[in-house]
């Protein structure tokens, strides 16, 4: 009767990490092939810098782009890339300085290595003060 | 038992030490995405210590707030672990002493964090804690696989090692 029990309780386990993978699958965010044109904000008030760029890129994801950028300093962890500066400003933890990336204006609900380059977007990098 | 004898020093004191267990033994893994050991523990703290263990993960909680500062995400660990506690006390009679199925506990548990964290966004936007979910669903697999394993791993030892410091201490 105990198999029987941990039988089920682990098939029924089996079945809801099989409809997560479909649905995580399922809405994954993809990029688009070919050359991109897009723009990249920097800003940050405690440092003074306010700039705005073009760029153009065949690559697929945001994070390959900012892999190959002098300007970004990064730190490669088990989350992927992690921004850790912008022209040479970096964030401060202790202080709770961080860089915050958005897509069109949206948060990016991803890791950098996850977010799609896409023709037209804006992506803006934003040192924020204070965690949200 | 009566309200003196919960507040005893020896009570105040254990769950000082598992609350502190908990934050060290995370901080130790932060490294490493989705891999923990605040599930397996806190859910073997409950069934050893029942709801001694909402008093340890209070002081995880503030252990949490001291180092990293306040956010939104601080709000949603405070119910995430409660409702962890909750679960694991409600499921204790059901899954008795079988590290298998409280490993699968765990598993699901691990994969239903990033639903449970999501839900202090719902009151601004319900469409942002909708794609919140499903932005990190992936690392709530792996999240849920590494739970299982861990608990697989640490469910007997540990179990056994805090009933024989019950024992000793006769508490």
């Amino acid at each position: 009767m105990a198999d029987v029990k941990r039988i089920a309780v682990l098939c029924g386990c089996g079945v809801m990490f099989a409809a997560a993978a479909v649905i995580a699958a399922a809405n994954a965010p993809k990029s688009a092939e070919g050359q991109k044109d897009f723009t990249v904000e920097v800003f940050s008030e405690r440092d003074g810098i306010d700039r705005t760029a073009d760029y153009t890129s065949d690559l697929d994801y945001f994070g390959q782009w900012c892999r190959e950028q002098d300007f970004i300093a990064y730190e490669d962890g088990s989350y992927g890339i992690y921004i850790t500066a912008v022209d040479g400003c970096a964030e401060n933890t202790d202080e709770q300085y961080w860089w915050c990336i958005t897509v069109n204006g949206e948060s990016a609900l991803t890791g950098v290595d996850e977010i799609p380059l896409t023709d037209g977007d804006i992506y803006r990098l934003e040192l924020k003060h204070g965690w949200e | 038992m009566n309200g003196k004898k919960r507040l005893s020093a020896a009570v105040i004191a254990r769950c000082g030490i598992m609350g502190g267990l908990l934050f060290g033994s995370q901080l130790a893994l932060a490294p490493f995405a989705n891999f923990e050991t605040v599930t397996p523990l806190l859910i073997i703290f409950t069934i050893v210590y029942g709801k001694e263990a909402f008093f340890a993960a209070a002081v995880f909680d503030l252990c949490e707030l001291a180092y990293w500062g306040f956010g939104l995400w601080w709000i949603s660990y405070l119910y995430v672990w409660s409702l962890l506690i909750l679960f694991t006390l409600a499921a204790k009679k059901l899954l008795r002493n079988d590290p298998l199925l409280w490993a699968a506990f765990a598993a699901v548990f691990g994969l239903s964090f990033g639903g449970l964290f999501a839900a202090v966004y719902i009151p601004v936007s319900p469409a942002y804690a909708y794609s919140y979910w499903l932005a990190g669903l992936s690392f709530d697999i792996t999240h849920g696989i590494f739970n299982f394993l861990l608990t697989l791993a640490l469910y007997k030892p540990v179990t056994l090692a805090l009933k024989k410091v019950r024992e000793f201490h006769g508490q």
